[in-house]
């Protein structure tokens, strides 16, 4: 392939204006591209760092990570992470999955549920309820955790994983319906109107109806719950205690503490358990996004 | 639809009310009063409050009156998490939502920069642990490299410099959420709007003022708030670093909540510190609540 | 069934009644007052000890020691000795590693301090409450410290198990660290290279008890309880003595059970006064601040002591019994 190239006065031009002809962009494009390729690299550094420090060995990551004189990449960080004796991800990142896919499933179902009543009917008291429920979306978790340490321990579901799925649940109506009453209310309602006139149920017209066309807003939720849940951390920490019960998050903040381990192996499992809500949000990254900047009050 | 029967709503509605009753709102009302209890549930008033300003770990101003290091007070250290954290991460991230407009790429950079607000919190503890560090740390070598050498130190070791360098931590950490709601709110600016204003004369700075800032209104209130509540609740990152050290000079609210709750058995103490955290992230939220309610 | 290494939080649930009163599975002739005195409440024993590890000293290097003509001090004036030619090697950036975790490599530094220049009753005063964080004696101990770790002979402390890479690599000269790090790498590769010497002239030393407790109420009691019997017996303990790396609370156990370095923990071990662990057994609020302070107190020892101490003697207080 023959390459054109255009007529250059180069002695008179600066490189930035030699790259612009080039490319024939104005010269502010050039920086900016500049500056927003810079931008991202800083951004991806740490997270560069912390991959490179998980597959070498630990002297080579005690004199910079970035020196590649002496470069012997290995896997002993991650099957240290994995087998760790006191914190093993092997085991960490399963009760993770434990928890977090009904955590997940189960607000949504009741959150549909309620929404769609707040939107559809009129009741009394609706409007107090739903204020309240605008409210309780800036609930921190310290607010609730006492009470809820105590009840769980009174009816036999602390350290229990039913005890800190309930609570997830509950934790999540508050913005999930929400978010969903919003949806619903630009639902157009001809189409239940006359399933109703038709006599079908208000479960059927739920379900038959209704939900499929929610399919984008609940796909939102799914998203948002999972790597909230997944990552939560103050809950797990109260809620669940048997080193073998522990999850992710609990085991990689275990690591660097009383049973400190070399950094390979703490890089290791912060990568094991940060991949799984990446892949989440890289799969999932249209409805994450409108999920989270559709008012979303996730904290 | 206009349905008299309040059954079928309740159906609906059961488990919503009932799990939000058991499990948030009885919570809530009953932490506010254990706050008023003592360790033998007797009703003290406000005494826990008052005992949780006098520690030191929650309210210690003299320190950062008299213009020393930290410890200042979770409370206080709270509240420069704020005075810091918020104007930068809200600056990088209108930036960034503003560079990466036409930007070839510009879907895989904020994917990059968003990745922080991904991870758990523990994680990103943990990444800023390590980037912090004197030799292994890159934060360190970037000194070095500009000239700065001298200055290098394990900066979350030290009283003086912990607390600066987990704000600016969580700034890279957060900046992803403003730039994402940012980059949401400029796609909804009509383009016409702008395409008047040139029409008209109107320089780009002009423009960016009068039309991009207001228009992106609703934007900055979402950030500001959500931003707030973070910088409120902030726990897992404080943890898995120093645990509120060295000498609680990274002490925050949230862990010192758990520490008077689940270390030292003081629930009175701890449920003041949840209740006083709430009061403020109700009114840091109250503008944002009464526009949401106001639909 | 749990293992706990926290003395004092057996003691707040034996208290709110949540632990099963084990005083007939555990032979307490068979251990010291040390081990059983921190879970014994009203009389009764509520906890079995079976795993010790002692806080035996500075490990050292040997053939580090040997390639720059150093030995192991026997008084605290060739202790002192010591950290200034340590500091004097080229690639030694300080003589001491200080590790960090929550805190505690640091106030097993710190206690080795006060044994050592305070002598074990010290300690052990400072436990019971009969001295205060604010008398002259303890003051005395923190303010050598301070002279120590103004002089430069302490490192930033960074984590504690990177800090054993580091000493390996000469990095540092000596670090103080209990008997346990002789199970972790590198040193478990190279236990003939190993050494270390107690604080000189200490008249004690800390052992950290591992503790096993059992709930007042359990599905299988008597399952519970034969565990708790076999744990606190000579037989499993010898049996873990073997794995390495720790020391049998039940005396009944032979020292032939013993790798050839932990029996010098061991022999070391017994020479001294077995004393408690201080935060261990003080237990929270103090823990917490006392750690948080030590912290503190390495990087910045021009801090002043009266302010600290007297939050030490504030929390110590506010920890109960």
């Amino acid at each position: 392939m023959k390459l054109k190239l255009p007529e250059l006065k180069l002695s008179k031009l600066k490189p930035s204006e030699i790259v612009a002809r080039l490319l024939k962009v104005k010269k502010t494009t050039i920086l900016v591209h500049v500056l927003a390729w810079g931008l991202s690299f800083v951004w991806i550094l740490p997270f560069l760092g912390v991959f490179m420090a998980s597959i070498r060995p630990l002297p080579e990551i005690l004199n910079g990570w970035w020196n590649f004189e002496v470069f012997n990449p290995n896997l002993e960080g991650y099957i240290g992470a994995w087998n760790h004796p006191s914190a093993p991800l092997s085991t960490a990142l399963v009760n993770s999955i434990i928890v977090t896919i009904p955590s997940t499933a189960l607000p949504i179902l009741v959150a549909a549920l309620g929404a769609y009543s707040f939107s559809r009917f009129r009741f009394p008291t609706r409007d107090f309820l739903f204020f309240v429920l605008v409210l309780l979306q800036t609930i921190p978790q310290q607010m609730v955790i006492i009470p809820l340490f105590k009840i769980m321990s009174d009816i036999g579901l602390w350290n229990n994983y039913l005890g800190l799925v309930l609570v997830h649940t509950a934790f999540a109506l508050p913005w999930q319906i929400f978010f969903l009453r919003n949806f619903f209310s630009v639902l157009p309602v001809e189409i239940e109107e006359a399933a109703r006139i038709d006599g079908a149920s208000y479960l059927k017209i739920f379900y038959r109806i209704v939900l499929p066309l929610t399919l984008p807003a609940l796909a939102s939720l799914t998203a948002l719950q999972f790597v909230w849940v997944w990552n939560d951390f103050f809950f797990a920490i109260v809620l669940i205690s048997s080193p073998e019960m522990k999850l992710a998050t609990q085991a990689v903040a275990a690591m660097p503490g009383r049973y400190n381990i070399n950094w390979n192996v703490v890089s290791a499992a912060s990568i094991l358990v940060m991949l799984i809500p990446i892949a989440i949000y890289a799969l999932m990254q249209r409805y994450y996004v409108k999920g989270l900047v559709a008012g979303a009050v996730k904290g | 639809m206009n349905l008299r029967q309040t059954k079928i709503p309740l159906f609906f509605l059961a488990p919503t009310i009932l799990l939000l009753t058991l499990f948030v709102i009885f919570p809530v009302v009953n932490t506010v009063y254990i706050s008023f209890l003592d360790e033998d549930d007797a009703f003290v008033g406000t005494a826990n409050y008052e005992k949780m300003f006098s520690k030191r770990d929650f309210w210690n101003p003299s320190n950062l009156i008299e213009g020393k290091a930290p410890p200042y007070g979770a409370l206080v250290h709270n509240g420069i998490w704020i005075v810091l954290h918020l104007p930068l991460s809200l600056f990088f991230g209108l930036l960034l939502a503003l560079l990466l407009r036409d930007v070839k790429g510009g879907a895989i950079i904020k994917s990059v920069v968003f990745l922080g607000m991904v991870i758990p919190m523990t994680v990103g503890g943990i990444l800023l642990r390590f980037v912090y560090n004197d030799k292994a740390g890159i934060v360190n070598e970037f000194l070095r490299v500009i000239g700065l050498g001298d200055l290098t130190r394990t900066w979350t070791a030290y009283p003086q410099t912990i607390l600066l360098a987990l704000i600016l931590g969580t700034v890279w950490i957060w900046t992803g959420f403003s730039m994402i709601v940012y980059s949401a709110g400029l796609e909804g600016i009509p383009k016409e709007l702008f395409e008047a204003a040139k029409i008209d004369g109107a320089s780009r700075w002009r423009r960016f003022w009068r039309i991009t800032v207001p228009m992106l209104r609703p934007a900055t209130i979402i950030v500001i708030t959500m931003t707030l509540l973070w910088e409120l609740k902030i726990f897992d990152i404080v943890w898995v670093i120093q645990q509120g050290g060295p000498g609680g000079a990274s002490m925050v609210m949230a862990l010192m909540m758990y520490l008077e709750a689940f270390l030292n058995r003081s629930f009175g103490t701890a449920a003041a510190i949840a209740t006083m955290l709430t009061v403020l992230t109700f009114g840091f939220a109250a503008y944002m609540v009464y526009r949401m309610v106001k639909e | 069934m749990v293992i706990a290494p926290w003395p004092s939080w057996i003691l707040d649930l034996a208290e709110d009644g949540l632990l099963a009163d084990v005083s007939a599975q555990v032979d307490s002739s068979k251990f010291v007052q040390a081990y059983l005195g921190p879970v014994t409440s009203g009389g009764a024993v509520y906890a079995a000890p079976f795993k010790v590890s002692g806080k035996p000293g500075f490990w050292y290097r040997e053939s580090f020691f040997a390639d720059n003509g150093l030995t192991a001090p026997a008084t605290y004036e060739e202790f002192t000795t010591l950290l200034a030619d340590l500091s004097e090697i080229e690639g030694v950036e300080a003589a001491v590693a200080s590790g960090n975790g929550d805190g505690w490599p640091l106030s097993d530094t710190t206690e080795a301090f006060i044994i050592g220049l305070g002598g074990y009753q010290l300690q052990e005063n400072l436990i019971s409450g009969a001295t205060a964080f604010t008398s002259a004696e303890t003051k005395a101990v923190f303010e050598e410290l301070a002279d120590l770790l103004q002089a430069g002979y302490f490192s930033v402390p960074d984590d504690w198990q990177t800090q054993l890479q580091r000493l390996y690599d000469g990095t540092y000269g000596i670090y103080f660290q209990g008997s346990f790090v002789t199970t972790l790498p590198p040193f478990s590769e190279n236990l003939e290279d190993i050494g270390f010497f107690p604080f000189p002239e200490t008249t004690g030393a800390t052992g950290s008890v591992d503790y096993a407790v059992m709930p007042s109420v359990t599905e299988n009691m008597d399952e519970a309880r034969q565990l708790i019997e076999f744990l606190a017996g000579a037989e499993a303990q010898e049996i873990m003595v073997q794995e390495g790396g720790f020391l049998a609370a039940n005396s009944d156990v032979p020292e032939s059970a013993y790798s050839p370095a932990d029996l010098q923990v061991v022999q070391v071990m017994q020479m001294v006064n077995l004393v408690s662990d201080l935060d261990d057994t003080i237990g929270n609020p103090f823990q917490q601040t006392f750690w948080g302070q030590l912290k503190a107190f390495w990087v910045d020892p021009t801090m002043d002591l009266d302010t600290m101490l007297q939050t030490l003697q504030d929390d110590y207080e506010a920890s109960g019994s």
